[in-house]
């Protein structure tokens, strides 16, 4: 069960935020903006307080009621997935995610980059995936 | 080849914003290191880099520094000498500010005290992000990376305990909540001789003298504290009781998880 999506850019700004259900608490978008931030900054420091070499960022974070992915893409887009403590692995969510970011947002020529996202068609098709996975 | 690598901070978070560590101690051991030996009263350092080297068992005086280029000294802490820490400077900005590096991190290159500072920031930022996004009921329990996983536990009274172990071990809230309950509260809060006004790791380290260090440090033996330096300095954070330090080292390596 996925609960939200968070899409935040290179430089820690929020570009994209979807709720997908009512279990998680509905905040302004300014406070999502600063979760954003907050998550930026921790996932870079986690990679330098590694107790081993060459760490890789926060990729899941654990709590009482949800989960927390975060897949980085190559170009430092981070891919932030909420679901429930039950989902173990949301790989394959995660590409569909990607897949459907480079189709809709990435090649879009009107699209800058960076910016936040504004179309409907990345809306529309999320939805459609999310509903398969959610169920209705 | 299954690595499992355990640093245990407490932080406490009424003494300041930043983090103020009290314990730490660090156990690292490798599956197929057969030299265990443990020396009470030394710690010697391995050389070599980091991915071939091994730690021994806590010591009565336990700070480890990774083998990394700037710790070359013997270890500071080795109760033979009467060598202040090799690597030790005191920065006084401000009086809160700790001393910069005595004793490096395992694993990186940063200090102990830097990375004391940024896991309690991670830990802070981490905890209200989670407390903001389900409503005050929540609790962040532990994060992984690819390498490493950093379980968290955080008792009624804002003591937080955090281990780090590798990154396929599941949730050890479990055997935080036990240390805590099992260990902390018997060997240390119930302790009558332990102070906890100031926990600023100065003045564990004798730098700066206060009227009942010696009474103080009398429940400990091997880190006797003296503004002349003549023992050796005891380890970082204000938990100088030894009883407790043994008993977590014996209780973590008797942990299934740990190899």
């Amino acid at each position: 069960m996925i609960y939200s999506l968070y899409i935040v850019n290179k430089a820690g700004g929020l570009v994209y935020q979807k709720d997908f259900t009512n279990n998680l608490e509905k905040l302004s978008s300014n406070e999502y903006l600063v979760l954003a931030g907050t998550f930026h900054g921790v996932h870079a420091i986690t990679s330098k307080i590694s107790p081993v070499h060459n760490s890789s960022g926060v990729e899941m974070l654990e709590a009482d009621n949800f989960k927390l992915y975060c897949f980085q893409t190559l170009t430092g887009t981070k891919f932030l997935l909420i679901t429930s403590t039950q989902q173990n692995n949301v790989d394959p969510y995660m590409k569909k995610i990607y897949d459907i970011y480079s189709d809709f947002v990435m090649k879009n020529p009107f699209h800058t980059p960076e910016m936040p996202i504004r179309s409907e068609q990345f809306d529309q098709s999320l939805l459609k995936f999310i509903k398969t996975i959610n169920g209705p | 080849m299954f690595m499992i690598l355990l640093l245990i901070e407490i932080v406490d978070e009424i003494s300041n914003s930043e983090a103020s560590h009290i314990f730490q101690g660090q156990q690292e051991k490798k599956i197929r290191d057969s030299s265990n030996t443990s020396h009470p009263g030394s710690n010697t350092t391995v050389p070599t880099g980091i991915s071939s080297s091994s730690r021994l068992g806590l010591t009565t005086s336990s700070r480890f520094s990774a083998s990394s280029p700037g710790s070359s000294s013997p270890d500071p802490n080795s109760s033979t000498t009467n060598t202040p820490p090799g690597t030790s400077s005191v920065m006084r900005s401000d009086g809160q500010t700790q001393p910069t590096m005595s004793g490096m991190a395992a694993g990186s290159v940063i200090s102990i005290e830097e990375e004391a500072k940024l896991v309690y920031g991670v830990i802070y930022s981490l905890r209200n992000f989670v407390r903001k996004l389900s409503s005050n009921q929540d609790e962040f329990i532990s994060y992984k990376t690819s390498t490493y996983r950093l379980h968290y536990y955080e008792t009624p009274t804002g003591l937080k305990f955090v281990m780090n172990s590798d990154a396929n071990t599941e949730s050890l809230r479990a055997v935080l909540k036990q240390i805590h309950v099992q260990l902390y509260v018997e060997f240390v809060v119930k302790n009558g001789l332990m102070k906890f006004e100031d926990t600023r790791w100065e003045i564990s380290q004798g730098f700066i003298p206060t009227e009942q260090q010696q009474q103080q440090d009398g429940s400990t033996n091997g880190a006797a504290v003296s503004t002349t330096k003549s023992g050796p300095p005891p380890p970082p954070g204000n938990i100088s009781n030894e009883l407790f330090r043994i008993a977590v080292d014996r209780f973590i390596r008797s942990l299934p998880v740990f190899e």
